[in-house]
């Protein structure tokens, strides 16, 4: 038993290492003042950090990464959740669809579709191509599964037919017992996906590189201009990015390891 | 006519015939159960009246109106799921007023109907409890408590007792019937346990593969089963080839049920009368099933335990099977 913890004990220390050795590299190498024949620098400044937060490119990439991967998220749930809804309560055949159409981003690489979408749009009148348009589309379907998955697990999790059956029977109508009933007892699952989704298209380079490009600079399009000069600069950016997904990460686990009474029902 | 019917209901889902042409007509006040094993429509058509299901074809009406086109909202009737469905982010009280809401009721009068609501299902205590933190017997008498404080025209149980262990199904099932004589309404109860359907029920509707195959009170069903699944499904019942009894050959099989066989202590001889090894003893509390081989037959008897007679697998006994007591059909 005690060589067995030992092994786990092991393997977790290694695990971490092999994690966070990047990460600490790259934190150590944004604060590096003179860093030459040594383990560590020799010397640290902030300046690499003053030079991002004073360049307000830097600051329009942060803010523009935030809402397109805000707004993308919220459509994505605005749209998801009321047909997950309606294919597990009436449109059962929806659900089987939708079971397909989530599969899809996972098996198409980013390149490949944003090369897809770039020729349909190119082909489609009204000259969408190239606009923060196709990007919000490009991003609903690449969050489709992650939003889809969790979204349907908490429906099912808190046996949503079952809660809206019971509440038709009470005098409510449909639509309000999917307000009243379902949508707080779901809603854990759906600020975790939106979270999830904000921190995945946060990272987003290739489609936004392809489909928009320097018309829309985001903080990884910034990061990738930034490489162009010094090491520095880019970890700086990255750690600042790293955080934040540090935060949103902290954020969806406290929103998903909140009390849920659900899942204590006795029988 | 009756409070509540069902007038040949039918029901398909794709290929399965759900029910074919379904007549059920209860009383006002009358508990009545549709008893049947999985999957033969008893919960199907709970649902159609419900109006959480539609139905191909046929009516459903209550108190001489159909109710057919009616929305499940619009209905004015109770449910008790399974599975209780109590709404896990609202408290019990926030719960049983849910419906009154519904109905917008004035705030004053709900809180009144709620304490006095759960008064009678005895949860006072805990109005502020969330669902989570009631055993599966207090959510389910909850349940019941959100169902009746609306007033609905008919109550309808479906199987409401399945998730419960088997102290608090045999508690429950008594203070429903408790609660439904007191309260005088009109309950539909549907099971696939027969013993809670004959504890609580006026009458019985088996169920088989989509039809009624038979509807009583349940003592005449009990005792006059029409057919070999009613029989087979309200007790026990040992089926016995008919030269055994001496009957004819090919004539149908005899029925006989365990608790009317006899054991002779003294012996004997004559019709009817056979000896038998005991195989088994099965205590079930106040009686004992015994499992008794005769010739190349099992025969199940059942007898009341009592401290002079202690049997034992391998003992020989003798039996009697009484003529009035054969049932024997066609089919």
């Amino acid at each position: 038993m005690g060589k067995k913890n030992t092994g786990k004990k092991v393997f977790v220390v290694i695990l971490l290492i092999y994690l966070l050795l990047p990460i600490i590299g790259t934190l150590l190498y944004s604060i590096a003042g003179k860093w030459d024949s040594t383990v560590l620098p020799q010397t640290y400044t902030g300046q690499y950090y003053v030079q991002i937060f004073s360049n307000p490119a830097f600051i329009s990439s942060l803010l523009r990464s935030a809402e397109i991967s805000i707004i993308s998220a919220l459509i994505s749930t605005a749209i998801i959740l009321p047909c997950v809804f309606l294919g597990l309560m009436r449109y059962h055949s929806l659900i089987n669809v939708f079971e397909v159409l989530a599969m899809i981003p996972f098996v198409m690489p980013g390149v490949v579709l944003s090369i897809g979408l770039i020729q349909l749009f190119s082909a489609l009148p009204g000259n969408l191509s190239g606009t923060v348009f196709v990007l919000l589309g490009a991003y609903f379907v690449i969050t489709l599964p992650y939003t889809y998955q969790t979204i349907r697990n908490s429906f099912r999790s808190v046996n949503a037919k079952n809660m809206v059956e019971a509440a038709e029977v009470l005098g409510c109508s449909e639509s309000k017992a999917f307000v009243k009933v379902v949508l707080p007892n779901v809603m854990t699952g759906v600020v975790s996906s939106l979270l999830l989704n904000i921190s995945i298209l946060f990272g987003d380079f290739v489609l936004v590189n392809l489909l928009v490009g320097a018309g829309f600079e985001t903080v990884q399009i910034f990061l990738y201009q930034a490489l162009k000069d010094n090491g520095h600069v880019p970890s700086a950016v990255v750690t600042v990015y790293m955080a934040l997904i540090f935060v949103i990460c902290l954020l969806a686990f406290i929103v998903t390891s909140r009390p849920n009474r659900r899942a204590r029902v006795k029988k | 006519m009756s409070y509540l019917t069902a007038n040949n209901v039918v029901k398909n889902f794709k290929n399965l015939k759900a029910l074919k042409g379904v007549d059920v007509d209860v009383e006002k006040g009358e508990l009545v159960t549709l008893l049947g094993p999985s999957g033969c429509g008893k919960s199907t058509l709970l649902r159609i009246i419900a109006g959480l299901e539609t139905l191909d074809s046929g009516d459903i009406t209550i108190n001489g109106k159909s109710i057919v086109g009616l929305p499940a909202n619009k209905r004015n009737l109770g449910m008790v799921f399974q599975q209780y469905s109590l709404f896990p982010n609202m408290t019990v009280a926030e719960n049983v007023a849910f419906g009154l809401k519904m109905k917008k009721v004035p705030d004053a009068e709900i809180k009144t109907k709620v304490e006095e609501m759960l008064s009678l299902v005895e949860l006072s205590e805990k109005n502020k409890s969330y669902p989570d933190e009631l055993s599966g017997g207090q959510q389910q008498r909850v349940a019941i408590a959100r169902a009746l404080v609306v007033q609905p025209d008919v109550l309808l149980l479906d199987e409401p007792l399945s998730a419960l262990d088997a102290k608090i199904r045999l508690s429950l099932r008594t203070f429903i019937r408790d609660i439904q004589q007191k309260l005088k309404i009109t309950t539909i109860f549907v099971t696939h346990d027969q013993e809670e359907a004959m504890s609580v029920s006026d009458r019985i509707f088996v169920m088989d593969a989509g039809v009624i195959v038979q509807s009583g009170k349940p003592q005449e069903m009990y005792q006059n089963p029409n057919s070999k699944f009613v029989a087979g499904f309200l007790g026990t019942f040992n089926f016995l080839k008919p030269e055994m009894l001496g009957l004819a050959a090919g004539s149908p099989q005899v029925l006989v049920r365990p608790e009317h066989i006899e054991i002779l202590p003294d012996g004997g001889e004559g019709r009817g009368i056979f000896r038998g090894i005991v195989q088994n003893v099965f205590f079930l509390g106040n009686i004992s099933r015994l499992k008794v081989l005769v010739g190349d037959t099992i025969v199940l008897i059942d007898t009341l335990n009592t401290e002079s007679d202690n049997f034992a697998a391998g003992q020989n006994i003798t039996i009697r099977i009484p003529d009035e007591k054969f049932i024997q059909f066609k089919d």
